[in-house]
């Protein structure tokens, strides 16, 4: 038995220390995934404690025959997407196109924004929008399985897509320009 | 940011995805909350209706001391260097994944400086304390999909511990590996309070109180229940104001003990009231009511002398009395999310007489109306017995405090009196809410 089964193993035992331990191994990675589906880095913290909870509570349906860490980042974005599934359905349904290969970004631009600036425009967009992009481009959920996820149609899904695609390329090509003239 | 990324889906994805960010302190203690009030595999459960028995009969002599020392415990913050996934970095002579990312570093312990030389060090991380000092990070190199799963408890005031860790690949596999934590201030110690499993409770209560009339031990000419019942209206003010103690036995049982005062006053309808004979052998009117009866002397001498049978109008009267209450119940606690609790409670309350008196105001033989107040209601026992049964529900506002509510029905088990005129068994509907803290 490995050391992160035997933490689980503890932890469903309702060993504190194993659960602070458990917690202290994935939370940091969790609160970067929550802040990504969060408006704010409250909001992050809240899914966060609200996830870790869920995970406490349903360690026992673990089955040990996966990734422990895709298993809890399931519940961290469920719990995400249950915060703010009133707000999914707010959407701006558009006819764009999947412009999936439209989309250049200068590099020397990219190579100026940090970390942090790249979470805030995420964290910038329209619910709607930052649910459909976290799910297609980090979890890579197809359009059909997004639009069943968020109870929207699968053209809706795609327009939030195009839609989050447009506004991150306008912020970042502005940010970039601000670096630029700074940098002169 | 290094990346040739030409696709706003790569850039936020190649810089995001496999990030971390070390969270509030206080999220964890949120979390460790709710732990609280989760159930535990506690397993041998044989035996725990005794020990509730037990803990019953001890308790009320373990309340009283458990509020005196409070549930204090000297900690050692951060006895253990926790080290977060996917951050450590593991040196590999020959890496299985050699596209290099950066990743963040943060690791957990006060005012630590942690080196890992770990198989071939890579590097050197130095991290401040999490919680006293600004959080310093600095980025190293890692490789992809590599996490370390270790913690190091170290409890002594050492300068240097090392310890062997193991270092899990993708696959969760385990690898060998050491990790050096080198500590400028390894011992720091805080007091913290957690709850404990004692509360107090501090309530104010509302009351509705009715009384239930029986056939008691009254002469023939004393009134029937039926007419005391018709001339006695409890007043519209009664309350009850306390505090509860409670002990928490395990996740969903509590014993709760306590102390309250309650204020029951009842009016009294214009009513005949006649001249008795009284212990003392003087004839004075007899005043009789659901807890008992009483004699009023007229204090005023009259021409004519009062005769056994003489009778006079009572006209407005009130008869006040106060409790102190000790209840003892069992409570059920039945928590439904992070903050609301609900509960649902049964037991019993001593409550013994601290004020008894009748103040009525009735007509002289001289024609005037002369208000008397009388301290002693005979019939009236110093002390009787409820039941109680009653729901409630807490809202927590932290970890120690919380809003309470609980409405409770007590009844009577025992007649409030005896040898009077009547039986009576009171029912009171209580309203109570208040403060809860945790201790």
């Amino acid at each position: 038995m490995d050391v992160i089964n035997q933490i689980i193993h503890n932890c469903i035992e309702g060993q504190r220390f194993s659960q602070s331990q458990l917690y202290h191994l994935y939370a940091p990675r969790m609160f970067l995934i929550c802040q990504r589906y969060a408006h704010t880095r409250e909001d992050a913290e809240d899914i966060l404690q609200e996830g870790f909870i869920k995970t406490f509570q349903n360690l026992k349906q673990y089955r040990f025959d996966g990734s422990f860490e895709g298993w809890v980042r399931r519940i961290m974005i469920n719990c995400a997407l249950q915060k703010y599934r009133s707000q999914t359905h707010l959407l701006i349904i558009s006819t764009g196109e999947d412009y999936e290969n439209s989309y250049f970004v200068d590099e020397d631009i990219t190579s100026h924004l940090e970390i942090k600036e790249l979470i805030g425009l995420v964290q910038e967009l329209p619910t709607a929008y930052r649910m459909v992009f976290n799910l297609y481009v980090f979890e890579g959920l197809k359009h059909k399985e997004i639009a069943l996820k968020l109870g929207i149609t699968e053209g809706t899904s795609k327009s939030n897509l195009f839609d989050a695609r447009q506004q991150l390329q306008e912020c970042v090509t502005r940010r970039g320009e601000i670096i630029k003239v700074k940098a002169k | 940011m290094k990346n040739n990324l030409k696709k706003i889906d790569r850039l936020f994805h190649d810089n995001l995805d496999h990030l971390a960010d070390q969270p509030p302190a206080h999220i964890w203690k949120g979390i460790e909350n709710a732990l609280d009030d989760m159930p535990v595999n506690t397993g041998d459960q044989t035996g725990s209706g005794k020990r509730y028995l037990l803990l019953a009969a001890l308790f009320l002599a373990t309340a009283t001391a458990g509020i005196l020392f409070r549930n204090q415990q000297l900690v050692s913050i951060s006895p253990i260097v926790a080290v977060n996934e996917p951050v450590i970095p593991i040196a590999s002579p020959a890496p299985l994944h050699p596209e290099q990312t950066n990743r963040t570093v943060s690791i957990i312990t006060p005012a630590a400086q942690v080196s890992l030389p770990v198989v071939d060090a890579l590097t050197e991380v130095a991290m401040a304390d999490h919680t006293a000092l600004p959080v310093s990070e600095e980025t190293i190199p890692v490789y992809e999909n590599r996490s370390i799963a270790a913690t190091i408890p170290f409890t002594s005031p050492v300068s240097t511990v090392s310890a062997p860790v193991s270092v899990l690949d993708i696959n969760e596999h385990l690898l060998p590996a050491t990790l050096i934590v080198t500590t400028s201030n390894t011992q720091k110690t805080v007091q913290t309070r957690r709850p404990g499993r004692f509360s107090i409770t501090a309530f104010f209560a509302p009351d509705i109180t009715t009384r239930n009339l029986a056939k008691g031990g009254g002469s023939s000419q004393d009134e029937e229940e039926a007419e005391i019942a018709r001339t006695e209206k409890n007043s519209a003010f009664d309350y009850t104001i306390g505090a509860r103690i409670e002990y928490s036995l395990n996740k969903h049982f509590s014993v709760q003990t306590g102390i309250s005062f309650s204020r029951n006053a009842i009016e009294i309808s214009p009513k005949t009231i006649f001249a008795r004979y009284d212990v003392d052998g003087t004839v004075k009117y007899r005043f009789n009511l659901s807890s008992g009866y009483t004699f009023f002397k007229p204090q005023k001498a009259s021409a004519v002398p009062l005769a056994v049978g003489d009778s006079t109008q009572s006209l407005a009267s009130t008869s006040l009395l106060h409790y102190v209450n000790i209840p003892l119940a069992l409570r059920y606690n039945y928590a439904v999310g992070r903050r609301l609790n609900l509960s649902a409670q049964a037991g019993i309350t001593a409550r013994f007489i601290t004020k008894q008196s009748i103040a009525a105001v009735y007509a002289t033989a001289n024609g005037n109306d002369e208000k008397n107040t009388s301290n002693q209601i005979t019939g009236l026992k110093t002390s009787y017995f409820n039941g109680v049964v009653g729901l409630g529900a807490d809202y927590s506002l932290n970890a120690h405090l919380a809003i309470t509510v609980f409405p409770s029905f007590n009844f009577a088990t025992t007649s409030i009196n005896i040898n009077a005129p009547v039986k009576a068994y009171p029912n009171t509907l209580s309203f109570a809410a208040g403060l809860r803290i945790k201790l």
